[in-house]
């Protein structure tokens, strides 16, 4: 399944900083980043999203890791067999980045939990649990992932990516996935079809890029 | 196909762009037949809306007719006649389902940049920039509606562009602000801002049983239009005589009951204070004039509603919490739920309560669109409310 491109997150927050001191508030709250710890090996990312669905909806579709690629924009294919997955992503700097991972706990509804095994170029872990909203409002979806970056440039780069704004990225990836089971597909306008800044506006068939399908969870 | 891009502060172009295409299964596209300048449209033109580009289509009341549909759209075929609702809703998400719909937590793309601006994102909007969708607005011969399933109107026979434009926004809007008064009957209601949802709050604090109701502008235009044609029972030129004695002279010193700011953030006001906002708008220390909204705290009634539709993006400075406070005054405010509204406002119209088209001072070709906005900018030629025919 083909996934397209958030654009550079640099140029991302340069389009905050376009009006009145948005660009400010941008940075003062990126610079607490409450949702991620950082050392010099390990990252952490959390974010939330809840979504109206029931729990075993949510746990359904997630657990089925052929859909991660369709809310997952970093995530560009994952096949599972024997109990052990393989994934296909985009590292810093457009690298392809392939590695297997083993589901660590599985907990029917509630929780799934993987990690990377030996031998992955970036040794990453997660978790996602699916929690029950008050008063019947669907299900709270929390994700955390982990990453130990390598040493050397590779990892270096790593880190940089997630020293950006990885709780964006992670809550955009939670926020496709809100779309997937609400609405039956990732919502696009004119302009999110488009890597990098596009004005709002339709373009030339050949110009399309090519988009998710139709996905009825 | 023709559209209206903007192109930076004042600089708008019509020019050729692809046609629209579905991206979405839900979409329609629609042959835009009649759409109109919104008041809010302005802030964009004036520059006071983050997060536009170069190119970007501009407009979000329209309506017309149904040309394409995605497969996921069942309740319309080619050829119906539709109104789209400005805001983008889904139609399934908890605040949609409350009613919500210009809260829609799935429709817009860009929402972690309204997140970081406003701490949550509400729904996208057409044509109203990147912060609030990146969607293509419809000042266009041809405009594409997601959720076409959940948003547009059919419009009933007999009925011609004109008596129905409006519910895509200001009609409803209007109607939004006098609702979140409360009113129970014999009310006094003071708006703010005579432009075309100012008239449009005029006529529904008239319809929900206001007693009286005063219009406040500067241009003797548009309170001749509050008091001959939105109903409006007094009105106040605020160059001409001081807002507030005013209206405490017009109502033994109570202050209305309820007061509407149908202005928000490029108001207009006489004195100091105007060019001190003016100054603070310029050094980027508040983004937003609230002279209109200052006020109104002032003016209203202890207890009272003060009702804010006019249209604010960032941050105000001098607001009056005190008086809010101490006088007991409750602060309502959104976007409006356009889509709550279509129906019930349709059926006033066929009824005959109200004939929104009173507001409509030009009618121009969307090839004229850059001239049509600067005339409504400057309130040329006595310009109320422009349409558009594509």
């Amino acid at each position: 399944m083909q996934s397209f491109h958030h654009p550079p997150l640099s140029r991302q927050i340069g389009l905050l900083g376009l009006g009145f001191g948005i660009g400010a508030i941008a940075k003062l709250t990126l610079s607490r980043r409450p949702g991620s710890v950082s050392d010099a090996r390990h990252v952490k990312v959390r974010t939330t999203v809840t979504i109206r669905r029931e729990p075993a909806d949510v746990y359904r579709f997630w657990r089925d890791l052929r859909n991660l690629p369709l809310f997952m924009r970093h995530v560009q294919g994952v096949t599972e067999s024997d109990g052990h997955s393989k994934w296909h992503a985009v590292g810093p700097g457009r690298t392809r980045l392939e590695w297997e991972a083993e589901i660590t706990s599985d907990r029917a509804n509630e929780q799934i939990a993987w990690r990377s095994l030996d031998g992955a170029a970036l040794p990453n872990h997660g978790a996602v649990e699916f929690v029950p909203a008050p008063d019947g409002q669907g299900t709270e979806v929390h994700l955390e992932l982990g990453f130990e970056p390598p040493l050397g440039a590779l990892g270096a780069g790593i880190a940089r990516l997630f020293d950006q704004v990885p709780e964006i990225q992670l809550k955009n990836d939670l926020r496709r996935l809100k779309q997937i089971l609400e609405t039956g597909e990732v919502v696009h306008s004119d302009a999110s079809i488009h890597r990098g800044l596009h004005p709002a506006r339709p373009v030339a068939p050949e110009k399309l890029p090519l988009l998710h399908g139709l996905v009825r969870a | 196909m023709k559209a209206n891009c903007w192109y930076g502060k004042k600089h708008l172009r019509v020019e050729e762009v692809p046609d629209p295409k579905i991206l979405n299964a839900r979409d329609a596209i629609v042959r835009v037949t009649s759409t109109a300048i919104c008041g809010s449209d302005l802030h964009l033109f004036n520059g006071f809306m983050p997060s536009l580009e170069k190119g970007d289509v501009l407009g979000h009341e329209f309506m017309g007719e149904v040309v394409e549909v995605g497969a996921g759209v069942k309740n319309l075929s080619v050829g119906d006649r539709v109104v789209v609702p400005f805001p983008i809703a889904c139609g399934a998400c908890n605040a949609c389902s409350r009613g919500l719909w210009s809260l829609c937590e799935n429709s817009n793309p860009n929402a972690w940049m309204a997140e970081k601006l406003w701490g949550h994102s509400p729904a996208g909007l057409f044509g109203y920039s990147h912060l609030l969708g990146g969607y293509a607005g419809g000042q266009a011969e041809y405009a594409r509606v997601p959720f076409a399933d959940v948003g547009p109107l059919k419009v009933p026979e007999g009925l011609d562009d004109e008596q129905v434009l409006f519910l895509s926004d200001i009609f409803p809007t209007g109607y939004m602000g006098a609702e979140m008064c409360d009113l129970k009957g014999g009310e006094v209601v003071a708006v703010w801002g005579a432009g075309p949802v100012g008239q449009f709050a005029i006529a529904s604090a008239i319809l929900l049983g206001a007693e009286r109701v005063i219009a406040i502008d500067r241009f003797p235009y548009r309170l001749d239009l509050a008091r001959e044609r939105a109903g409006a029972t007094d009105v106040i030129n605020y160059e001409e005589v001081d807002v507030y004695e005013a209206l405490l002279e017009m109502t033994g010193g109570r202050g209305p009951d309820h007061c509407i700011d149908a202005v928000g953030l490029e108001a207009h006001a006489p004195g100091p204070m105007y060019a001190v906002d003016r100054a603070k708008q310029a050094m980027m220390l508040e983004t937003d004039r609230p002279l209109a909204l200052r006020q109104a705290i002032r003016c209203c009634r202890s207890g009272g509603v003060i009702s804010v539709i006019g249209v604010y993006g960032g941050l105000i400075d001098h607001f009056p919490m005190g008086a809010i406070v101490n006088r007991s005054l409750t602060v309502r405010s959104g976007q409006c739920h356009v889509h709550r509204y279509l129906k019930p406002l349709l059926d006033r119209i066929q009824r005959g309560e109200i004939d929104p088209s009173f507001v409509i001072t030009h009618r121009l070709p969307l090839s004229d669109a850059p001239r049509a906005y600067q005339m409504f900018s400057d309130k040329q030629d006595a310009c109320e409310k422009v349409v558009l025919k594509a």
